[in-house]
């Protein structure tokens, strides 16, 4: 079973991801900040991170340049899923480290095919997907 | 009375005399020619006495007392006389006197009294001026100096005259003030002393003021002159202090002013971006559970549930466009900076809006005309442009009936694109079609009750429009549906 780490500082969020990624069966672990996403990221060693960028102390973007610097999480897909929408942030994402940059909200049936693309295709392409 | 024959003491008197005596008996001829007569006309009492008066003399036979004629001399020469007439017992007497000296004395008289005129008048003329003027030598003794001199220094003329310049110099260059009168006189020109510097002139009471001084030189007799012409700017000064202090409290207030509308377009944008943020993050979650519900996964919902879970879906899509809207209007407000341009055929993007819009209108029998004379070559945002023709056609759409068609026409035409959208729908009011740009504007649609869309895409159609240095406008009828056209500059126009 793969495993999927959803980091985000709003519950109702992380229970959204949660139910959606547990029905196409995943194995899910859940951070409510950064620092526990980094806790739980050597902990569980997921096939995939999902990380919110706005989080009380570390941001995603510091957990991903922190995960960036070990060995074990070189290649490992990082997702950013946020609400933000100002432009710059995309690209700003995905110079900092993030394999995939995914605005709030998104169509189910998108994001599932885009953790499908993730965790199944073991490349970090910089593809991004996108709710209309 | 002298001794010895009075005749003889008579003739003495009458040759000592300044003046001609001519003595005629009555038969007319010469009987006296004295030395006078003789001096001023030259002919001798032996030539003449005896004769009558050659007629060459031309003597008047009449004449007033004192008339002024002219005789001829024995060289031929005229000489202009006064002379007298008289009878005496024996004949006539004629006594003249040259005239041509007194002549001369009088015309002397004449040009000195024009010399004094030119000279007062050019004296009033100097003293009239509303300018000091000076006169210096090569040693800067002041030799003329005019009244408006007195009343800028301060001085009365005799403590002036005579003085070295440097009187009216100020103390902090008087040293400098010498050496640049010698190498004024080493080049003389007429021209404004020391150009580019601010000049000062020195009061008798130590005051200083601010001058502009210009030098001619004089060549005369008596040596090399300069003459200054001082003028008192003090009050230009003040006004020009006073101009520039305006403009600096100008220039101030509206940097001021600017740097307070930079802070809050700023302050706008940061708050736009996180208020945007701040509904998405419940947004998001919205329209996942209600998504997650109609797909039934966790157990069936019945009818009336899955059409409330529709609702709440449908409606929360509906408020993410119109946050969505809301930020792009602002980005579009914020200003042309965040085009980017480039050369682009605009009959492809036409087709390119079409391609997504095409689906839509299939699902509801609305057939699509095109009219497309490509390439159509503009400069401008390719992602803008299919958004202005997006809005467009997805409007036409969206009014017109099932079964209706939207046409599009695309053509290069006096320098700018013009593109127009036409639909087969309910149409425009003449008093709805200038509001129809305007934020938040919806159409009052009474057949079909149709209302959907933000009411923002119009207003952000037209903006960006604008920001390519085009037009938009609407043609319509109510019950015949509606045609908007825009025009964009053709590439290299602007």
């Amino acid at each position: 079973m793969k495993k999927v780490l959803i980091a985000d500082d709003k519950a109702t969020s992380r229970e959204l991801i949660r139910t959606v990624l547990e029905d196409c069966g995943y194995a899910i672990s859940e951070a409510g900040d950064g620092i526990e996403a980094l806790r739980r990221a050597r902990e569980t060693e997921p096939d995939l991170i999902i990380l919110d960028i706005h989080m009380p102390g570390v941001d995603g973007y510091g957990v991903v340049s922190e995960l960036r610097r070990e060995e074990r999480f070189a290649n490992t897909p990082i997702m950013a899923l946020t609400a933000s929408a100002m432009q710059g942030d995309r690209e700003r994402a995905l110079a900092s480290g993030f394999d995939s940059y995914v605005s709030k909200p998104i169509a189910l049936s998108a994001l599932r095919k885009e953790v499908e693309r993730l965790v199944d295709g073991h490349e970090s392409t910089g593809a991004t997907a996108r709710s209309e | 009375m002298p001794t010895g024959h009075p005749a003889e003491f008579l003739r003495a008197l009458l040759d000592a005399a300044p003046f001609g005596v001519m003595a005629e008996d009555t038969a007319g001829n010469i009987r006296l020619w004295s030395h006078g007569a003789q001096a001023i006309l030259g002919w001798s009492e032996n030539e003449l006495l005896g004769r009558v008066p050659p007629p060459e003399i031309g003597f008047p036979t009449n004449s007033d007392p004192g008339a002024e004629v002219r005789l001829a001399g024995n060289n031929g020469e005229a000489t202009e006389v006064r002379i007298w007439k008289m009878p005496w017992q024996e004949g006539t007497l004629s006594i003249f006197i040259d005239n041509s000296e007194r002549r001369r004395l009088a015309g002397r008289e004449q040009e000195a009294l024009a010399q004094v005129r030119a000279e007062r008048r050019y004296r009033d003329l100097l003293e009239a001026a509303p300018d000091a003027i000076i006169e210096v030598d090569s040693q800067g003794r002041i030799l003329t100096m005019n009244a408006r001199t007195e009343e800028l220094f301060g001085y009365n003329r005799g403590e002036l005259l005579g003085q070295n310049v440097d009187a009216l110099v100020p103390d902090h260059i008087r040293g400098k003030h010498s050496g640049h009168r010698a190498s004024y006189a080493a080049s003389p020109l007429t021209r404004p002393m020391g150009s580019g510097l601010s000049l000062e002139g020195r009061r008798k009471d130590g005051m200083t003021f601010p001058v502009e001084i210009s030098l001619s030189p004089l060549r005369t007799d008596e040596g090399f002159r300069i003459t200054a012409v001082i003028r008192d700017i003090t009050e230009r000064r003040q006004i020009e202090e006073r101009l520039r202090a305006i403009q600096e409290q100008y220039t101030s207030e509206l940097e001021l002013r600017n740097r307070q509308i930079e802070a809050a377009n700023r302050h706008k944008s940061e708050f736009l971006a996180s208020m945007s943020h701040e509904l998405r993050t419940p947004l998001h979650t919205v329209i996942g559970f209600s998504e997650l519900l109609a797909e039934e996964s966790k157990g069936p919902l019945n009818e009336d549930q899955k059409r409330f879970v529709g609702h709440i879906h449908r409606d929360a899509q509906h408020l993410l466009s119109l946050i969505n809207e809301v930020l792009d209007l602002s980005k579009v407000e914020a200003g042309k900076a965040q085009l980017r341009r480039e050369d682009i055929d605009i009959a492809e993007v036409a087709e390119d809006a079409l391609s997504s819009i095409r689906p839509r209108g299939y699902e509801r029998l609305i057939t699509f005309r095109t009219n497309i004379a490509g390439p159509v070559i503009v400069e401008g945002d390719r992602l803008r442009l299919k958004q202005i023709l997006y809005n467009l056609l997805s409007n036409a759409v969206k009014f017109t009936p099932d079964g209706g068609h939207v046409e599009i026409d695309v053509e290069s035409t006096n320098g700018f694109a013009r593109i127009s959208v036409q639909d087969t729908g309910v149409g425009i009011a003449p008093a709805e079609q200038e509001s129809v740009f305007e934020k938040f504007h919806q159409v009052a649609v009474a057949a079909g009750g149709i209302r959907e869309g933000t009411g923002l895409g119009l207003a952000i159609t037209r903006r960006l429009v604008e920001q390519h240095g085009g037009s938009i406008w609407l043609d319509s009828e109510p019950g015949r549906g509606s045609r908007f056209t825009f025009t964009i500059p053709l590439k290299g126009r602007e």
